[in-house]
């Protein structure tokens, strides 16, 4: 007796580890103050009941998410029959193509059909089970004036799905719910064709749970069991996908990102952070990235409808009707989709570039200098006689112009040139190294040292009054901005013209923020040139860094600010009266580190007579020019 | 009968270790990377494992071969009475020295595979050519292998560059993820770090494991002479997310030619196409 009771226990014990975990979606939450509410919670109970139904409807639950062939999902353009469709492409969900062929004996609520299976997915036939699992549940929609289509049970429309997938024969065995009665199968229609949507969405759910959930949640919260472990802190948090606000992207400030944004973060990690990088999982599964980014833009589509839905619901429950109100915005929800942002495939998302490459104007200037030496000698040749990528960095004269006969590029240049803190290489120092430059037969001297005036400028950016880079990253970039300590404005919903409690920064989730250290020489959105570039011209959405493009206006100008960014980490934050940038890294030294580190001994004899000679030195005056203008 | 079944069970093991001896190589059991290392040490430490499984082999089949035999003769023999051993000062003297000389003889032969792996690199550092060898530097942190190469052709001569370049970044590194190559047929360097808790490098095809430690930069050395792609995997749980510590080392035979492939993709400015690799810049994909 006492025996049987003991292995009953221990059965039970040993059970309560099996099974799969019972996944749900956590309710959308809005913030109050220091925590968060259930934001369906505060709703009428029939309005909560609407919203929560017409979601599912639309994407289902957590652990069945088999509607998502109710939401306008076509991929292939030359195919736009597809019965319910609008011609919005916002998702790509995989499709197959498949014909109806046969019935079994005698009608058992199901049928087989013939699928064409895509090329790419056949590598992956040696593994039954999975591709079962993959298909399996997948809901089929008609092509064309299908019979099936219209099928209905008491005026319920019926729903076709993937019972069971054979990988060898490709031929899957169809399911019906609710179940056509054995009396009403429809005895035509045969040899309809239809597509399977889904595939990729379920496989990309697979990977989700497997690899994602544990920081990102089941819905994509950002609030799984690991992120809500007290002792790990995460910080920063796991992404809240509900939003549909992704920091690092290559698309204007706060739009969506694209489909490339999301499989980089994947695939690179985000440094410094506790994503990690997924680069491996390209190799494991096929096509194993692209399904992911799909769910991950899938859940956050959710997320922002469901929030939209209970928005609207909570506004509008005096005058509309929250049925109809829910209802008509899952039917549209293609509509809304578009609406909060998600740009269809036909008309995509447009990626920032830069229209000049980050040397451009150094190689031009370059170019010209060393063909024009002789012009620049001449004392009435003046600075508007000059290409606008010399001017940039060049000044031959210091009289004030007359500009109005200019063109505008070259007035918007001068305009700069007035601002004082923006550094100008003078007609002698230019002399010296186009002389250098020509004894030694080496153009990549004089450009080593236009780059290094092109850092020079980008610090002047990065420390002028007009762009706010030093007020949160501060004046050597190490992220201890005057910002860090000063109380911000609170951009909680009903909290307009309160403060955060605590200073500092807050990003569009109402948590803390930390500038980027920029010695660090850690990149969270990526080190490439271009990668800095859109940090700069086009910010990072969620965060208060915001879009510097209308301050700096030409890419030359965000390209000094990207040159001086990427020379901190190894050449240091400031620069001494030769322009030579200081380390002022942890193994802080008194000598210099140079920008352009063939050229100091060689040019150090030529500079100091030059400089010696005449009245005016260039040099010094910059940098108490420099000081002047910090604040 | 439990006379037999004793016998037929002591029988059955000695030969059970034939048959799996027998038809190993044939089923293809043994160690990762087609039962050979891809490294001439590595290939050292399995003839050492292969020397210690011998040896127990045919300690294991001449005991039991032994023990059977005895069995088999003693079931039939009913008249003779048993003679007791115990105490026997000889064959305690012969079954304490036979194992010791053994496992002297393994010490002692294990030695310079030891040396080579653990110890010999410490000694004349500087005075040691080696470290134009250095390949890379590799940081494991909760859950990736970060990898920082030196910029493309730069050559370490002192191990006193070596550190400064381990101490700080340096203008023209070359940074990868989770994917290491590596020069095939020559002796590689690499400097493993932890970013925050204790991990371990170990890519079994190689026979390299070594544990990263918070705080410290180890050296480990190997020469891969097998071109191909081997599994790197963290080999000490490091965390609720280890399983996802998954990279790639790749052997290649010009290593320049990969860094300077992903020096330009990270110089990649949007505008100037690195060379190389067209696919692995973003796509047309909205």
């Amino acid at each position: 007796m006492r025996l049987s009771t003991l292995a009953f226990l221990m059965l039970s014990v040993v059970a309560a580890g099996c099974g799969s975990p019972q996944l749900t979606y956590a309710p959308p939450e809005r913030d109050i103050g220091n925590a968060t509410v259930d934001q369906l919670a505060g709703l009428d109970p029939t309005v909560r009941e609407n919203v929560t139904n017409e979601i599912e409807a639309a994407f289902g639950t957590a652990s069945n998410p088999v509607a998502w062939d109710r939401l306008a999902v076509v991929a292939v353009e030359s195919n736009p029959d597809l019965v319910g469709s609008r011609e919005i492409r916002v998702l790509d969900f995989g499709v197959i193509q498949g014909t109806a062929a046969e019935t079994t004996q005698g009608w058992q609520g199901s049928f087989r059909a013939k699928i064409a299976w895509p090329d790419h997915l056949t590598s992956r036939s040696d593994n039954a089970m999975e591709i079962n699992d993959t298909i399996r549940g997948v809901g089929l929609q008609w092509i064309g004036t299908s019979k099936w289509a219209g099928a209905k049970v008491d005026d319920t429309p019926v729903r076709f799905w993937v019972e069971h997938y054979d990988p060898r024969t490709h031929q899957l065995t169809v399911g019906t719910s609710p179940q056509l009665p054995q009396g009403t199968t429809p005895n035509v229609g045969f040899s309809d064709t239809f597509r399977l949507v889904g595939h990729v969405l379920k496989q990309g759910r697979h990977i989700f749970l497997r690899q994602c959930m544990h920081c990102h949640g089941v819905a994509g919260d950002g609030n799984g069991p690991t992120a809500r472990n007290t002792f790990l802190k995460m910080k920063p948090w796991p992404r809240d996908y509900r939003q549909g606000l992704f920091k690092f992207t290559s698309v204007k400030f706060g739009s969506r990102p694209t489909r490339d944004d999301l499989k980089r973060t994947i695939r690179e990690g985000l440094p410094g952070t506790y994503m990690p990088s997924f680069a491996m999982l390209e190799h494991d599964e096929d096509g194993g990235l692209d399904a992911v980014v799909e769910y991950v833009r899938w859940l956050s589509m959710r997320g922002q409808l469901e929030s939209l839905l209970a928005d609207s619901a909570d506004s509008d429950a005096s005058n509309a009707t929250p049925e109809a109100l829910a209802k008509t915005a899952v039917e549209e929800a293609d509509v809304v989709i578009v609406s909060v942002g998600w740009k269809p495939a036909s008309t995509p998302q447009a990626a920032i570039r830069p229209t000049r490459g980050r040397w451009a104007s150094i190689d031009a200037a370059t170019a010209w200098l060393l063909a024009n030496t002789n012009k620049l000698s001449d004392q009435s040749f003046t600075d508007d006689k000059l290409p606008k990528d010399v001017l940039r960095l060049v000044t031959l004269s210091d009289e004030s112009l007359t500009t109005d006969e200019l063109p505008d590029e070259i007035k918007l240049i001068l305009q700069f040139k007035k601002k004082d803190f923006l550094t100008k290489v003078s007609r002698t120092e230019l002399l010296e190294h186009v002389k250098l430059a020509n004894d030694k037969k080496s153009p990549e001297h004089l450009r080593d040292f236009l780059k290094s005036v092109s850092a020079r400028r980008g610090r002047d950016w990065f420390l002028s009054k007009d762009t706010p880079c030093k007020d949160c990253h501060g004046d050597t970039g190490r992220g201890d901005g005057p910002q860090t300590r000063a109380l911000q404005e609170s951009k909680r919903p009903g909290e307009a013209g309160k403060k955060y409690e605590l200073p500092g920064l807050y990003d569009a989730w109402h948590r803390p923020l930390r500038p980027r250290n920029l010695q660090s020489g850690v990149y969270r959105g990526g080190r490439r040139p271009l990668d800095i570039y859109r940090r700069v011209s086009q910010g990072i959405t969620g965060t208060p860094m915001q879009s510097f493009k209308t301050v700096l206006i030409t890419d030359e100008n965000i390209w000094d600010v990207v040159n001086y960014v990427l020379s901190i980490p190894t050449h240091g934050a400031s620069f001494d009266e030769h322009g030579h940038q200081y380390h002022t890294g942890r193994n802080s030294h008194a000598t210099p580190s140079h920008a352009h580190s063939h050229e100091h001994p060689a040019d150090k004899p030529a500079d100091k007579p030059a400089a010696d000679s005449k009245t005016t030195k260039p040099k010094p005056t910059k940098s108490t020019k420099d000081k002047k203008t910090q604040p | 009968m439990s006379r037999i079944f004793w016998c037929l069970f002591f029988t059955f093991w000695p030969i059970a270790a034939i048959v799996v001896c027998a038809i190993a190589p044939a089923m293809d059991w043994g160690f990762p990377g087609n039962r050979e290392a891809a490294t001439p040490l590595g290939q050292r430490i399995d003839d050492l494992f292969y020397l210690i499984l011998g040896i127990v082999t045919v300690a294991f089949i001449g005991t039991m071969g032994a023990l059977a035999y005895v069995l088999w003769k003693g079931s039939k023999n009913e008249d003779e009475k048993g003679w007791f051993s115990h105490g026997s000062h000889n064959l305690e003297v012969i079954w304490t020295i036979v194992p010791s000389g053994i496992l002297l003889f393994i010490a002692l032969y294990q030695i310079d595979v030891w040396a080579i792996y653990r110890v010999r690199d410490y000694e004349n550092r500087d005075a040691d050519p080696r470290p134009t060898h250095l390949v890379a530097e590799v940081t494991a942190r909760q859950f990736e292998w970060r990898i920082r190469y030196p910029a493309p052709g730069k050559k370490f001569k002192t191990y006193k560059e070596v550190k400064d370049w381990l101490a700080r970044p340096h203008a023209g590194d070359v940074y990868a993820v989770n994917k290491l190559f590596v020069p095939l047929n020559r002796e590689t360097l690499i400097y493993l770090k932890s970013g925050d808790v204790q991990h371990a490098f170990f890519v079994p095809d190689l026979r390299v494991k070594q544990d990263a430690m918070p705080g410290q930069s180890i050296d480990i050395w190997f020469t891969v002479n097998r071109a191909g792609k081997f599994n790197l995997t963290c080999a000490e749980l490091c965390g609720w997310g280890h399983y996802k510590m998954r990279g790639e080392v790749e052997a290649v035979e010009d290593l320049q030619a990969q860094l300077r492939r992903l020096k330009s993709l990270q110089d990649y400015d949007g505008v100037t196409p690195p060379e190389g690799a067209p696919g692995e810049l973003e796509g047309a994909t909205p």
